[in-house]
């Protein structure tokens, strides 16, 4: 019993194992691809192209019109043909008449307003001649009068010093000692003389040195071009030449040290001016008319700085600008210190010259007697002060001469270019030829012919309905002839060129052979397209037939070229073939696909072909498998 | 007393007879494991991992994926199955024929230079086959049968062992007998057919399970004379195995135990007389 359940068990197992052997093998055969194969062929590869394309006019013509118009009627249809003077559309000229007038009022408007800025423009010039005479007559009686009184005080002074020699004279005690008397007296005046002039010349350096700042300044924020303010400079030199002594020598070392703060101007234009730090301000009048009443300049006032629109834009930090004055001041401080020094020293000078001759005087006047004494002390008293007014005279006429050429270089400035009456006058051009062709369609009777033989391609214009700027209509010239136009893709384009002969295959099988390519041109847009243009000749379709495009080219003949189905390319674009391979294994010999590398040296649709060398004439390449196929895989190779 | 010392001894014997059924679990639990389980366990040993070589009593995540795998979609499997099948059984006729009769005469005639030809049979079953390889692949190739089942085949039908284990069965049939079918008019064919054979059946049987079983295993022979794949037994389908394919080895190596497994069970008792048969010293 045990015995027969054992055999029946063998029996199972080895009845199971026959149906797994027949379906593993029917699995197995049904993983394995089919392939038919083929050998290499010696052939060339020919290369059809076809593209579908449209006839085109040679050239297009605008017809255009007065825009805001309203068109009466239109008497042409797209793809009309007309010819030249055909009448293509009509205009409102009852509309064109009320343009042509408003335009004629509006001539006038802009006239009358022309005239009034040119009045304002004589107004301005001639405030500003009077402005000047007026600083000039200031000019002129302040430094009169300050002579007049520098004058006064001369005289005073010699009549004291006169009064005094004589009272010695009379007492007698100036014959032995007269010529001490006389060189201490000599050494005062020039001491005086020099005190002066130390004096001048410090209001002079300081003068200079706020006009050196102000003008860095406002280079820094305005951008202002450093000849414009040197040339102002210069003017201003002009007027105190005959004022202010050393005056170039002093100009001549300023502008040398105005080098070491227009380079830090400039570093300042290209890196502050565009800075756009929260702490950076805009430049307004405030901050540079500080110095308003010691610098006249005009490019410094601050209705200029209001008036420039680029000044809204350049901005520059005050810490900048304190950088900037301080370093210019720094550049003078030497020389101010020295004018300052001398002023010291000149005035010390004749402290000690006057206190010199006074205690000579002293002396002479101790060996007098009391009376005598106190007489002289009287009038040396007197010479003294008459000497102190004189200085103070001195230097008031000076100041009275800084000040007067001050105001009338202030005065002189010029004023902002202004060109309101030359844009005028363009306007005006303008208004006038836009009249000008108002009238001439006016003279039509608001009818637009057509200019040239040809075909109505487009219409932008609707009756009813106004003008636009844009083209009113767009006319085929037919006199100028045909094109066919077609896109072809950057492969096609690489077997196809100008002066190749083309066949164009009309929709009714109308053929036109033989024809040169005129052109391939590259699309502006995409790279990847190309336009083909062939110039048609007389007879041929209408405008807007679509046709199609042939042409073949043939390469030369190649010795390995295979089914465009036999080649594939991997993951890193390489070529490569399959060629069947036959293996031992378990299963008996089967065939698997074995890669093989090649180079493709032309392919069309149908057929690649290749390099030599990889693939020999006898060689079986599977050209079609009823599944994918790679490296390795079974394959069974179809007899049919 | 000795009720403990029985029950010792077994609990001994059971855990030997445990360790020693491992490789049949093995191959068991093996095959019904998935993949990533099986090559996280042996990556060890099999690939590039280090440390141990790890396995589960019961698969983690039990699957008959690599059985169904082996029997649908690995026809080589039964390619080399029949082969198999095929040498084994050849070889398994063959030893009868020619086995049989030399056992016989071996164990029932006496002839000169008996002792000569049994000691000479003894050693040849003692050689091993690295001995025996490079004559016999000699003969084979003069033969002209290298590299088809016949190299295979026709060694082993000659093979010593056979005669070796139905010489000690034929031995033990009684003279008297053998007197007998003489007395009654039988040739010595028909007393060898019909009384040698029919009371040396258990080695018979016995011989042929252990010829079964040694054919079926072997390795060297199919691989020495045999190049042709489609020519292989089924012993060689392991070595092909690598570690991506341990469940597909495991499952086959469960299915080629099964017809062994079934012989044995078929002629245990007769197996169990033959090595007993074969032990028992004369």
């Amino acid at each position: 019993m045990r015995k027969k359940r054992l055999a029946k068990a063998t029996a199972i197992f080895f009845a199971l194992m026959l149906c797994f052997t027949i379906l593993s093998r029917a699995a197995y055969q049904e993983g394995t691809a089919v392939v038919k194969v083929g050998r290499p062929e010696n052939r060339m590869i020919a290369h059809r192209i076809t593209a579908e394309g449209k006839t085109q006019q040679n050239q297009e013509l605008a017809v255009v019109t007065e825009p805001d118009q309203r068109v009466t009627g239109i008497y042409v249809k797209e793809g009309q043909r007309v010819a030249k003077g055909d009448l293509l559309f009509q205009i409102d000229t009852d509309l064109l008449d009320e343009k042509i007038l408003y335009q004629k009022q509006e001539m006038e408007k802009h006239k009358l307003q022309t005239g009034d800025v040119q009045s304002r423009a004589d107004a301005s010039g001639a405030r500003k001649a009077n402005d000047i005479a007026q600083a000039q007559e200031n000019y002129s009686l302040n430094v009169n009068r300050a002579n007049t009184q520098l004058s006064r005080a001369k005289r005073d002074l010699d009549s004291a010093k006169t009064e005094l020699e004589n009272f010695r004279k009379t007492k007698g005690t100036s014959s032995g000692d007269s010529t001490v008397s006389q060189q201490l007296e000599k050494q005062c005046e020039e001491m005086n003389e020099a005190y002066i002039q130390a004096q001048q010349d410090l209001v002079t350096l300081q003068w200079k040195i706020e006009q050196a700042v102000n003008q860095a300044l406002q280079q820094a924020t305005s951008g202002a071009t450093l000849m414009e303010e040197n040339s102002v400079h210069t003017r201003s030199e002009d007027m105190e030449d005959g004022l202010v002594l050393e005056d170039s020598e002093f100009q001549e070392s300023a502008d040398e040290e105005t080098e070491g703060w227009e380079d830090l101007i400039l570093d300042l234009d290209q890196s502050g001016a565009s800075d756009n730090d929260p702490s950076s301000y805009i430049i307004d009048g405030s901050n540079t008319n500080q110095d308003s009443s010691i610098i006249s300049s005009p490019n410094t006032s601050q209705d200029s700085y209001q008036s420039g629109s680029q000044y809204t834009e350049k901005t520059v930090t005050q810490a900048q600008l304190d950088e900037i004055e301080k370093k210019v001041r720094a550049q003078y401080q030497s020389q101010l210190d020295a004018a300052r020094k001398k002023v010291e020293t000149a005035k010390s000078e004749k402290e000690t010259a006057d206190a010199a001759l006074a205690q000579y005087q002293q002396e002479q006047a101790s060996a007098a007697t009391s009376q005598n004494a106190q007489t002289e002390q009287q009038l040396l008293a007197n010479v003294r002060t008459a000497q102190d007014a004189y200085v103070d005279a001195a230097i008031n006429a000076n100041e009275a001469a800084v000040t007067g050429g001050r105001a009338i270089q202030t005065a002189g400035l010029p004023d902002g270019s202004d060109s309101t009456l030359q844009v005028n006058e363009i306007t005006y051009e303008q208004m006038e030829l836009a009249l000008k062709k108002l009238e001439k369609l006016k003279a039509k009777k608001g009818k637009i012919y057509a200019p040239v033989d040809g075909m109505v391609t487009k219409i932008n214009i609707t009756t009813g309905e106004k003008t636009l700027d844009t083209t009113a209509m767009l006319l085929a010239d037919l006199s100028k002839g045909y094109r066919f136009t077609a896109d072809i893709t950057k492969d096609q384009q690489k077997y196809i060129g100008t002066g190749d002969l083309v066949t164009l295959t009309a929709g009714n099988k109308t053929k036109l052979e033989d024809l040169p390519v005129s052109s391939v041109t590259v699309d502006d847009q995409d790279n990847s397209i190309y336009h083909l243009t062939v110039q048609l000749p007389e007879d041929c379709p209408e405008i807007g037939t679509a046709l199609t495009m042939e042409y073949t080219k043939k390469s030369q003949a190649y010795p390995v070229c295979v089914p465009l189905s036999a080649l594939h390319v991997d993951d890193n674009n390489q070529a490569y073939v399959l060629v069947p391979d036959e293996y031992e294994t378990i299963m008996g010999t089967e065939v698997r696909a074995r890669k093989v590398g090649v180079l493709v040296l032309e392919k069309n649709e149908s057929y690649a072909a290749l390099e030599e060398g990889t693939l020999s004439a006898q060689q079986d390449i599977i050209v079609q498998a009823d599944k994918t196929v790679q490296e390795g895989s079974r394959v069974r190779i179809s007899e049919k | 007393m000795k009720k403990i010392a029985n029950l010792f001894i077994f609990i001994i014997l059971a855990v030997l007879a445990l360790l020693i059924c491992f490789p049949v679990l093995f191959a068991v639990t093996g095959g019904f494991s998935a993949q990533w389980e099986l090559e996280k366990n042996l990556a060890a040993i099999l690939g590039n991992a280090d440390g141990l070589a790890d396995w589960s009593i019961l698969p983690k995540a039990p699957t008959l994926e690599p059985l169904i795998h082996l029997l649908m979609d690995s026809p080589q499997y039964f390619v080399m199955f029949w082969n198999s099948l095929k040498i084994s059984l050849l070889i398994l006729v063959g030893q009868l024929v020619f086995g049989m009769p030399a056992a016989w005469s071996l164990a029932r005639f006496v002839f000169p230079g008996k002792r000569i030809i049994s000691a000479i049979y003894l050693v040849l079953m003692l050689m091993p086959f690295q001995v025996l390889m490079l004559p016999e692949y000699l003969v084979l190739n003069d033969m002209g049968i290298l590299d088809t089942h016949a190299a295979v085949i026709a060694p082993a039908v000659f093979s010593t062992f056979p005669v070796f284990i139905m010489q000690r069965f034929f031995r033990s049939v009684p003279e008297a007998i053998l007197e007998a079918a003489r007395i009654d008019g039988a040739g010595n064919f028909q007393i060898f057919l019909r009384i040698g054979i029919p009371l040396g059946a258990p080695g018979i049987v016995c011989s042929a399970i252990l010829g079964f079983l040694e054919s079926w295993n072997m390795i060297e022979q199919p691989m020495t004379f045999i190049k042709t794949k489609s020519l292989w037994p089924l012993s060689l389908f392991l070595p092909e195995i690598s570690l991506s394919d341990a469940g597909l080895g495991f499952a086959a190596a469960l299915m080629m135990l099964i017809p062994a497994l079934l012989l044995f069970l078929s002629g245990q008792e007769y197996l169990e007389q033959g090595i007993a048969a074969a032990a028992v010293k004369e």
